[in-house]
C-alpha cells in the first residue's frame, strides 16, 4: 500500500489542504500549530474509522474556523490498483466512497468500508464504540505519532504490532512454522513442576523428597561408619586381649624369675665390695700419723723460706724510700724560688691596672663634661625661642580682648532673627492690597487722605475709602485678622532682633559679622602658637639649672683626678672632639680587661705552685714515716728467723727430715693404691649391684601385671558391652540400610536427571523455534542500525508464543542494554529500526509497500546523527517502504526528502 | 568303631537383613534353629555317639542371649557329647560369647554335654580323640592345625580313632570367596595345609567354613550348612545336610550324607526380549517352586527391555511373586522403554510439535548409543518414559 496524494477539508485549522506524496521520502515541515499532526491524524482516521462514526474522535477533527464537515480524500495504491477513498464525517449520516480508478469501479456505504478494511488487512473499519479502545492500535507500528517515537512498542500487547500477520510472514520466510501446542506447554509445565518439587534455582530444595533421600544416604553412610568403627573397636579390643594374655604369661614365666635371679647375684657382689672397702679404710688410717709429721716439717721449711723472702723484700723497699726522700727535697727548693718570681710579677700587674682604671675614670668624666656642655647650649636656644612666642601670644590676646565678644551660635541666632523679620515683612507685603487711581472725577480719600489720579497705594491694614461725597468704602486687605497678625509678627520679630543686637553690643548685623571674623582669625593664630605656655619655660629653666650644677660637679671630680690629667696633658693636648674621647675610653677599657685577665692568670699560677709545693712536702713526710716502719719490720723478721732456727734447727736439717718422711709416705701410698684398684674392679663388675634397682624392677613388673589384669578385665567388659548389641548385626543392618537408601536415591536421581534432560531438550527446541521468528527481525534491525553504530550493530530479541516479541536489546560496548536503559536518541533510533523491520516483514501482505509515518520522531537525536538517520530511511525506501516524515525543523532535514512540503501558519 | 555326625556353619543368629519382610526374616532365622531338631532326629535314628560342629556355630562372636540359650537347649537335648570349636564368625577372643560368664553358666545348666574347646589340644572322649583347632581371633592367618605338626603322637591315645576338628579354607581349595554373591559374608582367612598331615596318624578331618558339601581329601570333608543360607553359586551347591561318619583307627572313614534342609534357594538369570517373555518367566518360576508357598527364595538376575505396558505387567508379576515366595531378590534392571507404537504416538504427533521433536531426539540418543547400560542411555530412557506419561491424555 502506497499513499499517492490526499486532500483534507474542514479539519481543525485546515480549510483545504492537498498533498502529493513522494513514493519514497516525503518531508512535511512546518512550525508548531501549523497542523502537521492534525493532517496525519485525519488520514489515520479516514483509513480506519467508519464514515458514520460519531463522538469524540470525529469531534476532534471538526473545525471551529471553517464551516462544513471534515471531508478527507486519499488516493493510494494497493493490490496493484489505484484507489481514491473519500470520507465525509457528517455524523451518523457520514459518507464513504471508494473509487477503484484502475478498474473504474466505485463503491460506497458499508460495503465500501468492508472492502477498505480488507485492503488494509484489518478486521473491520471501526465504529464509534470501538474507536476508543482499538483505533490507537491500528497500524500503530507504522504510524509513529508525536511523542511515541521513544516508546518500546514491544511492551504493548502483541496486537499492537499485528503479531499474527508478522508471525505468518516470518514463518513463511523461515519455512514451516513451529508453534507449541497446549499439550506441549502443559508437558513443559509438568516437567517444570516435577523439577521444582525437588530443586530451586540455587540447588536442591530443602525438605524435598530428593533432599530427603540424599540425606538418608548420608545418614546411612554415617551409621555404617559408626557401626564399622564400633566393630573395629571390638576387634581391636579382641586383638588387644590376646596380646595382654600373652604379655601376662611372659611376665609371669620369664620376666619375673629372671629379675629375681639377677637380684641374688648382685647381692653377692655387694658383699665382696664391702670387705675391700674395710681393708682400704684400715690402710688409710695407718698412713695418717706419718702424713701429719710430714706436713709439720714441710710447714717449718715453708716458714723459714717465707721469712727470708720477706727480709729481702723489706731491704729493697728501704733503699727505694731513701732515694725518693732525697729527690723530693730538691724539688721543693726549686719550686719555692719559682713561686717568689711569680708573686712579684703579679704585684706589677696590679699597679698597672690601678693606673689605667684612674685614666679610664678621667676619660669618663671628660666625656660626661662634653655631653653636659652640649645640653646647656641646647637648652639656652630653646628658652630664647620660647620667650619670643610668648611675646607674640600676649599681643594677640590683648587684641582679642579688645574686640566685642560674640560666639558662632550667637551670630547664627542673630542671622536667623534677621531672616525671620525679613520673612514676616515679605509675607505682609504679599498680603497687601494695591490701589491705583487710574481716572477720577471725584475726590477720593483714603483714611481721609486724598488720592490723586495716577497715585498708587499699598494697603496693609483696613482703611476707609471715601469717593465723592456719598461713597464710603471699607477695605480690608486679605482676611482682616491675618493681616493684623502679620503685622504683629513682623513687629515682634523686629523687636527680638534689635534686642539681641543691642544685647550683644553691636549696632548692626554687618558689624557683628565683621567682629566675629576678626575674633576667629586671632583665635586661630593663638591656636597655631600652640600650647607653649609658661610652664614649659619653667621646666627648661630647671633643666638648665641642673646642667649647670652638673658642670660644677664634673669640675670637682676632674680636680680630684688632676694628677692623672696632668700626666695626660704631658702626653699631648687634650682633644675636644667627643669621638676621639670615646675612642680613647674604648682603648683604655681594652687594656684594662687584658690586664685583669693577666692578673687572674698569674694568681692562678701562684695558687697552683703553692699547692704543688704542699703536695710534695706531704709525700716526703709519708715516705719518711714509711721508712721508719720498714726498719722496725726488718728487725722483727730477723728476730723470728733466729727463734725458728732455735726451734727446728737450720735449713739443711729440715730438708733432711722431709726426705726421710717422703720415703715412708710413698710406701704406704703404694699399698693403698693396690687396694683401691681391687675395689674399683669389684665395683665395675658390681655396678648393677644396686639391689634397690632390682626391687624396683620387681615392683614394676608386679605393677605391670596388675595393670594388665585390670586392662584385661576392662577390655573384656568393653567387649561384652559392645557385643551386647551384636556389632556384626548392627553393621549388617547399616549396610542393608545404605544399600536400600542408595538404590532409592539413585532411582530418584535418575528420574530427576531425566526431568532435567527433558527440560533441556524442550528448552532447545523452543529456542530453535523462537529464533526462527526473532532472528530475521533481529537481522533486519541490525541492518537498519548499521549506519548509526560505527562498529556494526548487534541486537537481541526474544520470542514467546504467548506474549509475542519482547526484550529487545542492543550491544553497546561489551554489554547488551535493554530498551529502557538506552539514551533518548538511541531509543528513538532503535524504535525506528524495529518499526521499519516490522514494516518490511509485513509489506508482502500489502503489495510490497507500506507507508511509515514519523511525526517529529527524531527530536532527541543530535544534528550529527540526522544524516545517519537519513541513510537508515533511504535503506527502508530501497527495501520498498514509503516514508513520510513530519518535522517542525525542516531545515535540519534539508536535502533529505524526495519531496518537501511546507505548511504555513494560518 | 565310632559313629558321629559332622556338621558346621550353623551361623545361628544370622539376621537376613536383606529381607524386608519381618515375618519372612523370622521364618528363615527360626529355621536355622529348627534344623537342630532334625539333626537330633538323625542322631537318634543313626545312633551317633557324638556330634562335631566344625566352627561358626553362631553368626558372630557376640550373638544375643535368646539365640544362645535356644541353641544350648537344642544341643542339651541330644544328650551325647557335642564338641564345638569357634570359627571365624564366632572366634574365641576374650571378649567373645565363649568367655562370657553368663554363657558359661547357661552351658553348665542347659547343655552340659557341650564340649567347647578354646585350645589346640587333643580332647579325648569315650569313642574318639578329637584334635581341636579353634580359631581364637578373627584375623589370624596362621594354619590352625599348625600345632599338630609338632605334636608328639606318642602322647595321643592310639586305640581310639583320631579326628581333627578345624575351621578354614584348605590349601588348593580355598572354598569359594563368594565373589558372585552380593550378600555373602567373608570366609575365614585361615588356610589348612592338608598335605602336611601325617596320614597314618589321623583318621578323619572334620572341616567347616565352606557352606556347600565338599570332600577335599581322602579323609577330609566339608559338610555344608544343615539349612541353606544363600543362593546357589556356580557349581556344587549341595546344602541342607549333615554327614554321618563311621570311623575306625587306621581305616578309611565311611561318610553318609543325611539331608536336613527345608527351604529352597534358587538363583536364575532372565532376559526380557519382549513383552511375551513375561509369561515365560512366570512359567519358569512355577517349575522351580512346584507350587510351594513361602518355602522358596529366588534371586533373579534380570536384564532386557519392556514396553511401557509390558513393564506394568512385569511389576504386577513381581508383586505376585513377592506374595508367594519367602524372598524375591531381583538383581539388575529391566528397562521400560516406549515401544514402536508408543513412540510413534509421541514422535509423529503433528499437533504437538515440541513433544514430537523432543521424543525423536531421545529416541535417537537411545539408538545411537552402543552401550545400552550406560547411565546416559538409562536417563534418556527414563526421560522418554516420563515424557510418555506427562503427555498421556489422562
Amino acid at each position: 500500500m502506497r499513499l499517492i496524494d490526499c486532500q483534507v477539508l474542514n479539519v481543525r485549522l485546515h480549510s483545504e489542504i492537498s498533498i502529493n506524496f513522494s513514493p519514497r521520502i516525503t518531508l512535511i515541515g512546518g512550525a508548531n500549530e501549523t497542523g502537521k499532526s492534525t493532517l496525519i491524524e485525519a488520514l489515520h482516521k479516514t483509513l480506519f474509522l467508519k464514515a458514520t462514526a460519531t463522538g469524540a474522535p470525529i469531534e476532534e477533527l471538526r473545525s471551529k474556523l471553517h464551516i462544513g464537515h471534515p471531508t478527507i480524500r486519499i488516493r493510494f495504491e494497493a493490490k496493484g490498483k489505484t484507489y481514491n477513498l473519500r470520507k465525509c464525517f457528517t455524523g451518523p449520516s457520514g459518507q464513504i466512497s471508494l473509487h477503484n480508478e484502475t478498474d473504474r469501479e466505485k463503491i460506497s456505504g458499508p460495503c465500501a468500508e468492508d472492502y477498505l478494511a480488507d485492503i488494509l488487512r484489518v478486521k473491520e473499519s471501526l465504529g464509534s464504540r470501538q474507536a476508543k479502545t482499538l483505533l490507537q492500535h491500528r497500524w500503530a507500528h507504522l504510524w509513529v505519532k508525536q511523542g511515541n517515537a521513544g516508546v518500546d512498542i514491544l511492551k504493548n500487547d502483541k496486537n499492537y504490532y499485528e503479531f499474527d500477520s508478522l508471525i505468518t510472514q516470518l514463518g513463511k520466510a523461515g519455512g514451516v512454522a513451529i508453534q507449541q501446542s497446549a499439550l506441549d506447554q502443559s508437558v513443559i509445565k509438568k516437567i517444570e513442576n516435577a523439577i521444582e518439587e525437588n530443586f530451586t534455582s540455587r540447588g536442591i530444595k530443602k525438605g524435598s523428597e530428593f533432599w530427603q533421600r540424599q540425606k538418608e544416604v548420608k545418614d546411612a553412610e554415617i551409621a555404617l561408619e559408626a557401626a564399622q568403627a564400633k566393630l573395629y573397636e571390638y576387634e581391636q579390643l579382641s586383638e588387644e586381649l590376646v596380646d595382654i594374655g600373652k604379655q601376662l604369661i611372659h611376665l609371669q614365666n620369664i620376666d619375673l624369675p629372671r629379675v629375681i635371679k639377677e637380684k641374688k647375684a648382685a647381692l653377692n657382689r655387694l658383699e665382696t665390695i664391702k670387705s675391700l672397702e674395710n681393708k682400704l679404710n684400715l690402710a688409710l688410717k695407718g698412713i695418717e700419723p706419718t702424713q701429719m709429721r710430714y706436713k709439720t716439717w714441710q710447714d717449718s721449711l715453708k716458714h723459714h723460706n717465707d721469712i727470708l723472702e720477706k727480709i729481702n723484700q723489706k731491704e729493697k723497699e728501704k733503699i727505694r724510700l731513701k732515694k725518693e726522700c732525697k729527690e723530693q727535697k730538691e724539688k721543693e727548693l726549686s719550686l719555692s724560688k719559682e713561686l717568689e718570681i711569680k708573686q712579684k710579677h703579679c704585684a706589677n700587674l696590679k699597679l698597672t691596672l690601678e693606673e689605667n682604671e684612674k685614666r679610664r675614670d678621667l676619660f669618663d668624666i671628660l666625656a660626661e663634661q662634653h655631653i653636659n656642655f652640649e645640653a646647656i647650649n641646647r637648652l639656652k636656644n630653646e628658652l630664647e625661642e620660647m620667650q619670643k612666642v610668648l611675646k607674640t601670644k600676649k599681643t594677640l590676646e590683648k587684641k582679642l580682648s579688645s574686640l566685642t565678644k560674640i560666639s558662632r551660635k550667637e551670630l547664627i541666632h542673630l542671622k536667623e532673627l534677621e531672616q525671620q523679620e525679613r520673612d514676616y515683612r515679605t509675607r505682609k507685603e504679599a498680603m497687601a492690597t494695591s490701589i491705583e487711581i487710574l481716572a477720577t472725577d471725584q475726590s477720593i480719600y483714603l483714611n481721609k487722605e486724598e488720592l490723586l489720579k495716577g497715585e498708587h497705594r499699598k494697603i496693609n491694614e483696613p482703611v476707609d475709602l471715601y469717593i465723592g461725597d456719598n461713597i464710603y468704602i471699607k477695605i480690608k486687605p486679605g482676611v482682616g485678622e491675618t493681616q493684623d497678625n502679620a503685622d504683629n509678627k513682623e513687629l515682634d520679630s523686629h523687636r527680638e532682633y534689635i534686642e539681641l543686637l543691642s544685647k550683644l553690643g553691636f549696632s548692626s548685623m554687618k558689624l557683628a559679622e565683621k567682629v566675629f571674623e576678626e575674633r576667629t582669625a586671632i583665635e586661630q593664630q593663638l591656636l597655631a602658637l600652640g600650647l607653649s605656655k609658661g610652664k614649659n619655660i619653667e621646666v627648661k629653666l630647671s633643666e638648665l639649672e641642673e646642667c649647670n650644677l652638673k658642670s660644677t660637679e664634673i669640675k670637682e671630680r676632674l680636680f680630684s683626678l688632676n694628677k692623672y690629667l696632668q700626666d695626660l696633658l704631658k702626653e699631648g693636648p687634650l682633644t675636644t672632639k667627643r669621638i676621639e674621647i670615646e675612642n680613647q675610653r674604648h682603648n683604655i677599657k681594652k687594656i684594662l680587661s687584658h690586664t685583669s685577665s693577666s692578673i687572674k692568670q698569674a694568681e692562678d699560677d701562684i695558687k697552683q705552685t703553692i699547692s704543688n709545693l704542699e703536695e710534695l712536702k706531704k709525700a716526703r713526710y709519708e715516705n719518711e714515716s714509711n721508712l721508719k716502719v720498714v726498719n722496725s719490720e726488718l728487725n722483727s723478721f730477723r728476730k723470728n728467723l733466729i727463734s725458728l732456727k732455735k726451734e727446728c734447727g737450720d735449713y739443711q736439717h729440715i730438708k733432711n727430715q722431709i726426705i726421710v718422711m717422703e720415703r715412708q709416705f710413698n710406701k704406704s701410698e703404694n699399698h693403698i693404691k693396690a687396694i683401691k684398684k681391687e675395689l674399683q674392679e669389684a665395683k665395675i663388675i658390681g655396678i648393677e649391684a644396686d639391689t634397690s634397682k632390682f626391687e624396683n624392677e620387681i615392683d614394676e613388673l608386679n605393677l605391670k601385671r596388675t595393670n594388665l589384669i585390670a586392662q584385661q578385665a576392662a577390655g573384656k567388659a568393653r567387649c561384652e558391652d559392645i557385643s551386647s548389641d551384636d556389632p556384626y548385626e548392627v553393621i549388617e543392618k547399616a549396610k542393608v540400610q545404605l544399600e536400600t537408601v542408595t538404590a532409592d536415591y539413585l532411582t530418584m536421581k535418575h528420574l530427576s536427571d531425566a526431568h532435567k534432560l527433558l527440560q533441556q531438550l524442550f528448552g532447545n527446541v523452543q529456542e530453535i523455534s523462537r529464533n526462527r521468528y526473532s532472528q530475521p527481525l533481529t537481522n533486519s534491525i541490525e541492518n537498519y542500525l548499521k549506519p548509526l553504530i560505527s562498529k556494526g550493530a548487534s541486537a537481541q530479541l526474544n520470542f514467546d508464543q504467548a506474549n509475542g516479541f519482547n526484550g529487545i536489546k542492543i550491544l553497546r560496548g561489551k554489554e547488551f542494554y535493554a530498551f529502557n536503559e538506552l539514551s533518548g536518541g538511541m531509543k528513538e533510533q532503535l524504535a525506528a529500526a524495529l518499526r521499519l523491520s516490522i514494516a518490511e516483514v509485513l509489506k508482502s501482505e500489502h503489495d510490497e509497500c507500506l507507508p511509515v509515518i514519523f511525526d517529529d520522531s527524531f527530536t532527541n537525536s543530535d544534528p550529527g546523527r540526522i544524516i545517519l538517520i537519513k541513510q537508515m530511511l533511504i535503506k527502508a525506501v530501497e527495501h520498498g517502504l514509503q516514508i513520510i516524515l513530519l518535522t517542525c525543523d525542516p531545515k535540519a532535514y534539508k536535502g533529505f526528502a524526495d519531496k518537501n512540503i511546507l505548511l504555513n501558519q494560518h | 568303631m565310632a559313629r558321629f555326625i559332622h556338621t558346621a556353619d550353623w551361623q545361628i543368629g544370622k539376621p537376613y537383613l536383606q529381607i524386608k519382610d519381618e515375618q519372612h526374616r523370622f521364618k528363615l532365622k527360626q529355621e536355622r534353629l529348627n534344623v537342630i531338631a532334625r539333626i537330633k532326629e538323625t542322631v537318634r535314628i543313626q545312633k551317633a555317639q557324638f556330634v562335631l560342629i566344625a566352627g561358626d556355630l553362631f553368626d558372630s562372636p557376640t550373638p544375643t542371649f535368646p539365640n544362645v540359650t535356644e541353641v544350648l537347649e537344642a544341643i542339651g537335648s541330644m544328650s551325647i557329647p557335642v564338641i564345638v570349636i569357634p570359627g571365624n564368625h564366632d572366634h574365641g577372643a576374650l571378649g567373645s560369647i565363649w568367655h562370657n560368664d553368663d554363657f558359661k553358666k547357661y552351658k553348665a545348666q542347659i547343655a552340659p554335654n557341650l564340649l567347647l574347646s578354646l585350645e589346640n589340644q587333643p580332647v579325648e572322649i569315650e569313642h574318639a580323640v578329637i584334635l581341636t583347632c579353634p580359631l581364637l581371633r578373627n584375623k589370624d592367618n596362621v594354619d590352625p592345625t599348625h600345632w599338630l605338626k609338632k605334636i608328639n603322637w606318642g602322647t595321643v591315645n592310639s586305640l581310639k580313632p583320631r579326628i581333627v576338628l578345624a575351621h578354614g579354607g584348605v590349601h588348593g581349595f580355598r572354598g569359594h570367596d563368594y565373589l558372585l554373591d552380593d550378600e555373602a559374608q567373608p570366609s575365614s582367612n585361615s588356610i589348612i595345609h592338608l598335605k602336611d598331615f601325617p596320614k597314618e596318624e589321623i583318621d578323619y578331618i572334620a572341616l567347616g567354613d565352606w557352606h556347600n558339601l565338599k570332600q577335599v581329601g581322602e579323609k577330609a570333608w566339608y559338610p555344608g550348612t544343615p539349612e541353606a543360607d544363600r543362593f546357589d553359586q556356580g557349581e556344587g551347591n549341595q546344602r541342607g545336610q549333615v554327614l554321618q561318619v563311621d570311623v575306625k583307627r587306621n581305616e578309611e572313614p565311611k561318610v553318609k550324607i543325611v539331608p536336613t534342609g527345608r527351604f529352597q534357594w534358587h538363583n536364575i538369570c532372565f532376559r526380557f526380549n519382549g513383552d511375551s517373555d513375561i509369561d515365560r518367566l512366570r512359567r519358569k518360576i512355577e517349575t522351580l517352586t512346584e507350587g510351594r508357598i513361602l518355602r522358596d527364595l529366588l534371586r533373579i538376575e534380570i536384564s532386557g527391555v519392556l514396553s511401557l505396558n509390558g513393564y506394568k505387567r512385569y511389576k504386577s508379576l513381581r508383586i505376585d511373586l513377592e506374595n508367594k515366595l519367602l524372598r524375591l531378590h531381583i538383581k539388575g534392571e529391566c528397562y521400560q522403554e516406549p515401544k514402536d507404537d508408543e513412540l510413534e504416538e509421541l514422535t509423529s504427533s503433528v499437533e504437538n510439535p515440541l513433544i514430537a521433536q523432543v521424543a525423536s531426539q531421545l529416541q535417537k540418543r537411545l539408538q545411537d548409543n552402543d552401550n545400552q547400560d550406560s547411565e546416559l542411555v538409562s536417563i534418556s530412557r527414563i526421560a522418554l518414559c516420563e515424557l510418555y506419561h506427562f503427555a498421556a491424555k489422562n
